[in-house]
């Protein structure tokens, strides 16, 4: 031992160095180890640099700010963060908020809400293909909410709501009878509400009160309806808000220790309540479609205050331009705007319907062993847009609706189970399940040449070479690699790569 | 002592505030913000979580969310570097949680003053120092301190790469550690 340690001491310094060094680079926790005193500082130097960061990691996460700060300035810079947000355009009978259920099960829930709440269905649009809800509306007590069936992409996320009513106790039995579980039986709070909590069978909360007559009013956006959230802080969840949404608060309630027992936020003509997560009352974050009036710039500075892009702001079909976001705390948002020419009372007369939509428009269902793949070559080869898909539990793509120009086509994926029975009864077929195709696609673009050339390029087999035709067109035919057959024409005037 | 140390301060903050209200205006110059500050954060938070990989994301949580919200930044006396521990610390205990996965306790927020009064500060202003001082380190030492202490390298990995024995490389770390300690003075 001690032969060891006196040549431990005849070692050079940076050797003895080291050997120390290794020790407290492995071992952390280890106290420094007795040096030499002429090392002794140097080791404390050494041992303060074990958490050097690294350089490439600092100069990354410079580009990336300055990235954000490059296009903070594209930003208008008047542009005010704290302004409450006005009151946009929206559809009959909506908020400015109004709750969107996605649950497992939505027919189910439908009819849950109804017996238990007297809920009124307004509208469902089922999903093409099977019994699964893509859309709907319902109203309860008169405040409208929104439900889907929950998809791979939208997943189930139960979520908690206040409910108003005229009598809770009444309420809670008639919840309690189709089928929910009680949280608390109906008790007299001290903030003036008679109030009872459920758990419906898909797991939402339903705080069931009754504002009692003799307390403070509540504000009057307090919707029969009106979701509950429980964050883990509150604080940072108004934050965002009011940065994203120039949401305003109302009522706050808060101990000195920083715990929110109970707030109040106001986002248009809607309020969002929550308090802190705290026993069983735990983060259940909503989906919440939220109208603005100007859904490219809520989207804009919602991801700005940290929320994940889940779409971006596009025209929806139905007369909104929508976008989705999900922020910091799980809550998610479908952000949408009225589109001028969303009329309010919705009548749509013909004129106003979309030519891909008017009567005598045809809309190609084409089938494929790969839809999505299909979408891709269509990309590529005729500049088509997607305007959106449908995905299967387990994540395969059923259906692809794309547009070219101003026709819709539907690319139906054929070898998805939702069409199995289809297939068996030869209904849907494929072109190489039926080795042809009885149907053909002439279709108008500005350059067939160019077109041609980039279908060739991307894999279809010349049908007919390009050429003139003597109906006026210039014209050429391609199977694709997935067998559709094309006829790519330009009318001759208009046509640059002729001979004449 | 403490006082003189804590006005010290104060004097070598003043110029974060002009810059601070630069970069609220122009978002660009909160580069320099990141700059004079970037040591002290990571410092911050290195020594609260063990993990690199961690304390790299945190930290680049940490400046998001600041850059995020600096409109909100007031100007308070405090230095800048408070703000920043503020929401380092809030950070730190919002991963905990969210690991935890809603585990049924309520967050205290950390006051900025809770930040800047923490204990322990002095360290991470001296290990900042350091940090920084690494870059005015010679060519060849810098090289074997980053290798070394950031990107966790033996002497032996350190001296194929920089095709040198490894003997050298061991002067040269000694070296280096040497100039640092000098630069920052005993303390």
């Amino acid at each position: 031992m001690k032969r060891v340690r006196r040549i431990a001491k005849r070692a050079p310094l940076s050797d003895q160095l080291d050997k120390a060094l290794e020790k407290i680079m492995t071992d952390r926790e280890a106290s420094l180890p007795r040096v030499n005193s002429r090392i002794g500082a140097i080791l404390r130097i050494a041992s303060d640099l074990r958490d050097l960061p690294k350089e490439d990691f600092k100069r990354r996460l410079k580009d990336e700010l300055q990235a954000r700060a490059r296009s903070a300035r594209s930003v208008a810079p008047t542009e005010s963060r704290t302004e409450p947000i006005e009151i946009a355009a929206r559809p009959e009978g909506f908020h400015s908020i109004t709750p969107y259920f996605q649950v497992k099960g939505a027919a189910k829930f439908i009819d849950f809400l109804k017996r238990a709440f007297g809920a009124e269905e307004i509208m469902r649009a089922p999903r093409p293909d099977s019994d699964l809800i893509a859309h709907a509306q319902l109203k309860i007590e008169g405040s409208m909410i929104e439900l889907a069936d929950a998809t791979a992409e939208f997943k189930a996320n139960p979520t908690a709501m206040w409910l108003f009513v005229g009598d809770a106790d009444a309420m809670y039995k008639r919840a309690i009878k189709a089928g929910a579980t009680m949280l608390h039986k109906p008790v007299d709070q001290d903030y003036g509400d008679r109030e009872a909590s459920v758990k419906d069978p898909f797991g939402n909360h339903w705080y069931i009160a009754t504002h009692r007559e003799d307390a403070e009013p509540l504000p009057e956006e307090v919707r029969s309806v009106t979701p509950f959230l429980h964050p883990i802080a509150s604080g940072a969840v108004i934050d965002f808000m009011k940065q994203a949404f120039g949401a305003e608060e109302v009522f706050r309630a808060q101990d000195p220790a920083g715990t929110v027992h109970h707030a109040k936020v106001r986002i248009g003509d809607s309020i969002i309540a929550m308090g802190d997560a705290h026993e069983q009352w735990q983060p259940m974050p909503p989906a919440l479609h939220l109208y603005v009036s100007d859904a490219d710039l809520a989207y804009r500075r919602a991801i700005e205050a940290g929320a994940t892009s889940i779409y971006a702001p596009s025209d929806a079909p139905y007369g909104d331009r929508g976008a989705g976001v999900r922020d910091p705390f799980d809550n998610v948002w479908y952000i949408a705007t009225r589109k001028a020419n969303a009329g309010a009372e919705q009548a749509e007369s013909e004129a106003q319907l979309e030519p891909q939509r008017r009567p005598g428009a045809i809309m190609p269902f084409m089938y494929f062993e790969d839809a999505a793949g299909a979408a891709e070559l269509y990309k590529r080869v005729f500049g088509a847009t997607e305007l959106h898909r449908i995905v299967q539990p387990g994540g395969a793509v059923s259906h692809v609706q794309i547009a070219i120009g101003e026709t819709h086509l539907m690319l139906r994926n054929a070898t998805t189970k939702d069409l199995a029975e289809y297939i068996e009864k030869g209904f849907a077929r494929t072109p190489r399940q039926l080795g042809g195709m009885p149907l053909h696609l002439y279709i108008y673009v500005a350059d067939a040449d160019a077109v041609f050339k980039r279908a060739i390029e991307a894999g279809s087999e010349i049908v007919d070479p390009i050429e003139d035709q003597d109906w006026g067109d210039r014209c050429g035919g391609v199977k694709d690699p997935f067998g559709h057959i094309w006829y790519i024409a330009t009318p001759l005037r208009n046509a640059r790569g002729g001979d004449n | 002592m403490a006082e003189e140390s804590r006005l010290k301060r104060r004097r070598k903050e003043e110029p974060d505030r002009l810059l601070i209200e630069a970069a609220q205006r122009d978002p660009s110059c909160f580069a320099q913000l990141y700059e004079n500050n970037f040591e002290r954060v990571y410092a911050y938070i290195a020594r609260r979580v063990g993990d690199r990989d961690q304390a790299q994301d945190l930290t680049a949580d940490v400046f998001h969310n600041a850059f995020a919200n600096l409109n909100r930044f007031e100007w308070r006396g405090l230095p800048f570097a408070a703000w920043l521990y503020r929401i380092a610390a809030n950070a730190i205990v919002d991963r905990g949680k969210r690991a935890a996965r809603f585990e049924a306790l309520k967050i205290r927020e950390i006051s900025e003053h809770q930040a800047a009064t923490e204990s322990g500060l002095d360290e991470i202003e001296h290990r900042a120092r350091l940090f920084k001082l690494v870059d005015q380190l010679p060519q060849d030492q810098r090289s074997v301190i980053t290798m070394r202490f950031a990107h966790q390298k033996s002497i032996g990995e350190i001296a194929k790469e920089m095709a040198r024995s490894e003997g050298a490389i061991k002067q040269l770390q000694f070296r280096g550690l040497q100039s640092l300690r000098t630069m920052v003075g005993e303390r």
